[in-house]
């Protein structure tokens, strides 16, 4: 069961890494069916605090709840329910794109389920028999989107996925993200680099500013406070207020 | 534990590993031929017996089994626990230990079916060749290829353990190269303790029980290692 509605929550986390504090006093908050943009510049930790979400790193300190459960003691069950793309997606290169997820069906206990369908939604339908290693890093983008959303998670980790997309390509995500918290009741947690590209899909900011979010905001409040819009909020958390964008 | 073996399968190309048994065990046959047929004309008396060509035929097929179950280990195991393909194998809901086992079993399986057929085939093509027209001025007999079989059962011991324990020096390094060089030095080693043992039985036992020992070890040293075991 949820705790107040939140789909992940996280409090109080620390990871260290030799000895090194990456990831300080962090806390997330992402209520069910919204799409969290995550921000924060080059090595604030965004990619840590997903890795802990997901079970990939195990916090030295704090809790991390996600579908109300414990990541730590159920990761299984946890990780069958949600999907997730960090960092460079690896695929299994010999295999064409529909074996690659059939394959992920099956590790995710889904075999009934149609990959063609997902392949489809990501524009990656007409590539048959074509072998992965074959495809362009944009292909590769679409395909690692399709990985994470084919066997129906309730949320979705998202590091950077519209990394090596078009223009094109970007807005088609764009309208897929939202249809699958609007159509497909699920959640999102998303970071990118391209504050514009979230501005238009998320509900909720969290900014990470060396391993801590220092603070999370709805996009209408951010909206109606700042004339420029997010990006201004971002310049103005990460500069202290010092300057505006 | 089928279904993860089964997936494991699908993931790598075990064609071409099945195309390199193939190849190992043809070159067997023609190694076999080869110092035969020298050691008759050079009148070399090491190799004008059976057994002694026979077990050092076998001993050649356990290195090249060897360095060919380090490599499948290598793609199928430590390469999948290094770098980014770790992200995508730990996303997975399946239990880390089972997940390892299942991958270790497939090798282990493969290798051992490998070595098998690799090492009996070019035997028996010998001997039936020989029976007919023999290179080789000895006699052939079903004791010697009863003591051969037991022979190849605690080479196909040493060469899975000699590969497990490899795997595990290359997955501290996550080394493919580590992995060959420590199971072809391990092969030096194993080979020469096996041969030492080899007329006398006890001996033979508590070593294949030693190197059993070692190999159950490792495999389980090495869940508890994945089971907590985090990304870079």
């Amino acid at each position: 069961m949820l705790s107040n509605g939140m789909i992940v929550e996280a409090k109080g986390l620390v990871k260290t890494f030799a000895g090194r504090e990456v990831i300080r006093n962090c806390s997330i908050h992402l209520p069910q069916g919204k799409i969290y943009g995550f921000l924060g510049p080059n090595g604030a930790g965004k990619t840590t605090v997903m890795k802990m979400l997901t079970g990939l790193l195990k916090p030295t300190a704090g809790t991390a709840k996600v579908l109300g459960m414990d990541i730590l003691t159920q990761r299984d069950q946890v990780l069958s329910r949600i999907g997730s793309l960090i960092e460079v997606p690896v695929f299994f290169e010999h295999l064409s794109a529909q074996k690659n997820l059939d394959l992920h069906l099956a590790y995710m206990n889904m075999e009934e389920r149609d990959a063609s369908q997902v392949l489809e939604m990501v524009g990656l339908s007409h590539t048959g028999q074509q072998p992965v290693s074959t495809f362009s890093l944009g292909m590769r983008q679409r395909l690692a989107i399709a990985r994470a959303i084919v066997h129906k998670p309730q949320l979705l980790i998202l590091d950077e996925p519209i990394n090596g997309l078009d223009p094109l390509a970007i807005r088609e995500m764009r309208v897929l993200f939202k249809s699958l918290v609007n159509d497909h009741g699920m959640s999102i947690l998303i970071s990118s680099h391209i504050i514009s590209e979230l501005e238009y899909i998320a509900d909720i900011i969290g900014i990470i500013l060396n391993g801590t979010v220092v603070c999370e905001e709805t996009m209408t409040d951010i909206q109606a406070q700042f004339e420029n819009g997010l990006e201004e909020y971002f310049f103005k958390v990460t500069n202290g207020g010092t300057e505006s964008a | 534990m089928h279904k993860l073996i089964r997936l494991e399968l699908q993931r790598h190309r075990m064609h071409t590993y099945v195309k390199a048994s193939i190849l190992i065990s043809l070159g067997l046959v023609v190694f076999i031929y080869f110092i035969s047929y020298v050691a008759q004309v050079e009148k070399e008396p090491d190799f004008q017996t059976y057994p002694n060509i026979f077990l050092f035929t076998s001993i050649i097929s356990m290195i090249c089994f060897c360095i060919l179950s380090s490599v499948i280990y290598s793609r199928v195991v430590i390469e999948e626990y290094a770098g980014n393909r770790l992200l995508l194998l730990f996303t997975y809901p399946v239990n880390r230990k089972k997940m390892l086992l299942a991958k270790i079993i497939l090798v282990s399986v493969f290798s051992m079916v490998a070595m098998i057929l690799g090492s009996i085939v070019p035997l028996l093509i010998f001997s039936v060749t020989e029976s007919f027209v023999p290179i080789v001025n000895d006699r052939l007999s079903l004791d010697l290829f009863i003591s051969m079989l037991s022979t190849i059962f605690v080479l196909i011991v040493s060469a899975n353990v000699i590969s497990l324990i490899a795997m595990r020096i290359g997955f501290v390094r996550k080394s493919t190269p580590a992995a060959i060089v420590s199971s072809f030095l391990l092969c030096a080693i194993v080979g020469n303790a096996v041969i030492g043992s080899l007329q006398n039985s006890l001996l033979l036992l508590v070593l294949t029980v030693i190197l059993i020992v070692a190999g159950t070890s490792v495999v389980i040293e090495l869940m508890q290692r994945v089971h907590t075991m985090e990304t870079d």
